[in-house]
């Protein structure tokens, strides 16, 4: 699944379709970036801050749950944070990179629907995630999301490089 | 995570922006926050260094970097000014950007002086757009792009570009979290 960059040059069909069409050119590139890591690199980290490329898949699935089911749609969700132990990513030894592979993308599916169905000005139901705080509408939410993204996919960028000098967007 | 900023100390506002040039302020006054927070405290060769080899990034290179891409996105697309030259292009060197980021002192205040007055002249044109307009369409190359489109893009332009940041400065002196 390889996700040209949404030029802003190139023609979309709505303002909701910039932001789901970057959402899938970076999880492309998430997934790019992973290819072809083996098992000790996916789980292990080149960095003194300790986080490691299977933990940030993981990661980035919990926060597009967080900010469009448990945020946006207000749903109640029984663990919203499975990506964290001990304030730390967290992905246990029997997760599997398929596993957690085919979970983001059925998160992205999600979040399809869910822009799909609303207006971009609608604000999301209060909830859980609000903490009593006025929910945000859709559009800030997603801008949130595909900046939380682009700075993710930066240091996955970083992280590939310096495991195996692959380069490239 | 240690080193990290104290609440005091960070100049960015999370206010909640209402509406949509707000909101593109909002983000974007913050990541150029964010850069210059990551350069912060760094001598001229803390600035240049490669920290994360065998890339040749540098936060200096990225500084040069942004101030092209400003000057790219805000004065030539947006504005129509392509007389002047890009910045930090070579013919010779089309990543000149990044290469020629040296641990020159000369080089850094040139770096930093041309980011910040692209940043000032983006802000200027800026506050003259109407929220009506964002969706205007502007002729660029053989084809268009809306004003909104180009923000959005700018904007994760820099968070990527955060991010490449987050780890170049994580590898020079330890500091992370911003």
């Amino acid at each position: 699944m390889s996700v040209p960059f949404p030029e802003p040059t190139s023609l979309v069909a709505s303002h909701a379709e910039v932001f789901l069409t970057y959402l899938d050119y970076f999880r492309s590139v998430l997934l790019k970036k992973i290819d072809g890591l083996s098992e000790e690199k996916l789980r292990q980290s080149v960095l003194p801050s300790g986080w490691s490329p299977i933990e940030l898949v993981k990661h980035l699935r919990c926060v597009e749950m967080r900010w469009l089911v448990w945020g946006f749609e207000g749903k109640e969700v029984s663990d919203p944070w499975p990506d964290r132990r001990d304030h730390r990513w967290y992905v246990a030894p029997e997760e599997s990179l398929g596993q957690l592979v085919e979970d983001l993308l059925a998160q992205a599916a999600t979040t399809r629907l869910i822009v799909e169905s609303h207006a971009l000005q609608e604000r999301g139901r209060p909830g859980e995630r609000w903490d009593g705080d006025q929910p945000a509408t859709l559009e800030r939410v997603l801008f949130h999301l595909v900046q939380e993204y682009a700075r993710h996919i930066g240091h996955m960028d970083v992280a590939r490089e310096l495991i195996d000098g692959d380069v490239g967007e | 995570m240690s080193n990290v900023w104290s609440a005091g100390e960070d100049p960015r506002t999370y206010g909640n922006p209402v509406g949509e040039k707000a909101t593109y302020q909002e983000y974007l006054a913050n990541y150029r926050l964010t850069i210059e927070m990551k350069c912060s405290g760094l001598d001229a060769e803390q600035l240049a260094e490669r920290s994360v080899p065998p890339s040749t990034l540098s936060l200096l290179g990225l500084i040069r970097h942004l101030a092209q891409m400003e000057n790219h996105w805000f004065q030539r697309v947006l504005q129509g000014r392509t007389d002047p030259p890009r910045l930090y292009k070579r013919e010779d060197d089309p990543d000149w950007d990044f290469a020629g980021a040296t641990p020159d002192p000369v080089v850094v205040d040139d770096a930093l002086a041309t980011w910040k007055g692209e940043i000032a002249k983006a802000e200027e044109w800026f506050d003259t757009v109407k929220e009506g307009d964002l969706g205007r369409e502007i002729s660029f190359d053989a084809g268009t792009v809306s004003t909104r489109d180009v923000l959005v893009h700018v904007i994760e332009e820099y968070a990527r570009h955060a991010g490449h940041a987050d780890l170049l400065r994580e590898c020079i002196d330890g500091r992370t979290g911003e």
